[in-house]
């Protein structure tokens, strides 16, 4: 476990004991490939840090009156979802659904919050880690977006640029 | 005499109060009513005018043909492939903003599929 929580992007810069204090309020998780690890909507309770193979984080969209799934990301290894468990109104805002067998590393906000009154380093990390997070995703978003939006407005001019 | 004129004054001065108070309840409920309305005529809009949004981006020059209509696992991989490209373009906007960036031809748009 030690080694997963040392590969993990959102503990970068912890030292083995701030590590080995995350370890102890881990709790392992095992997916089959297709498992729902939550859903869009759901409260968000736990932050998750993939330890072995691949989430596909979804967004629903209806396709001829049928609502599906749409992968928007793929999480793999060391990289971290469910940030939304950290952040008010602590609900998910896409769906987590294993695209492999998939082993995961959760952590309740509770256990969390406990931590980081004892140790404000290991919040100072973590916030920050989830900040760089939520800044990349709102960062995508807004690019697809916009790009959908240029799209609609004026179809020619991106087949022109670049 | 100068009582009974003192009583009348009294009386006079209450049921003025009376009918300021009831008045003024009055059109307290009506100011009340008519925010409610308002309100309603706000929210309705903004109702509308996201029921009327995701028509924005929908082609309207053309019908939907019945075979669309029906689930098509094309077409949901098509989407997934478009959101790849797009991902893997808009990837290089998250590490480096530009408008050269955030407008970098991806090769693939719904619109054309």
């Amino acid at each position: 476990m030690q080694e997963s929580l040392r590969a993990a992007e959102l503990f970068d810069g912890l030292d083995a004991a701030k590590l080995a204090r995350l370890g102890a309020i881990a709790r392992k998780r095992t997916l089959e490939s297709g498992d729902y690890l939550f859903l869009l909507g759901d409260s968000a309770q736990y932050v998750s840090l993939v330890v072995r193979g691949l989430v596909d984080l979804c967004l629903p969209i209806t396709i001829g009156g049928v609502l599906k799934d749409i992968t928007v990301e793929a999480v793999g290894p060391g990289k971290t979802i469910g940030w939304s468990a950290l952040v008010r109104p602590f609900r998910f805002t896409l769906s987590a659904r294993a695209a492999a067998p998939t082993e995961i590393l959760a952590f309740g906000r509770p256990e969390f919050e406990e931590l980081f009154l004892a140790d404000p380093a290991i919040e100072r990390v973590v916030r920050k880690g989830i900040s760089e997070l939520m800044v990349g995703r709102l960062t995508m978003f807004q690019a697809l977006w916009a790009r959908e939006l240029q799209r609609a407005l004026d179809p020619g001019r991106q087949a022109a640029s670049v | 005499m100068e009582s009974a004129l003192v009583v009348v004054v009294v009386a006079v001065l209450f049921g003025g109060m009376v009918l300021m108070l009831a008045m003024g309840y009055q059109s307290s409920e009506a100011e009340r009513a008519r925010q409610a309305r308002a309100r309603q005529a706000d929210a309705t809009a903004r109702a509308s005018a996201i029921t009327v949004a995701p028509g924005f981006f929908a082609s309207t020059d053309e019908a939907v043909a019945p075979a669309q209509s029906v689930f098509n696992e094309t077409m949901l991989n098509q989407l997934e492939h478009h959101v790849r490209l797009e991902q893997a373009v808009v990837a290089q906007f998250v590490h480096q903003p530009s408008v050269d960036n955030l407008y970098r031809r991806s090769g693939t748009s719904l619109h054309a599929q």
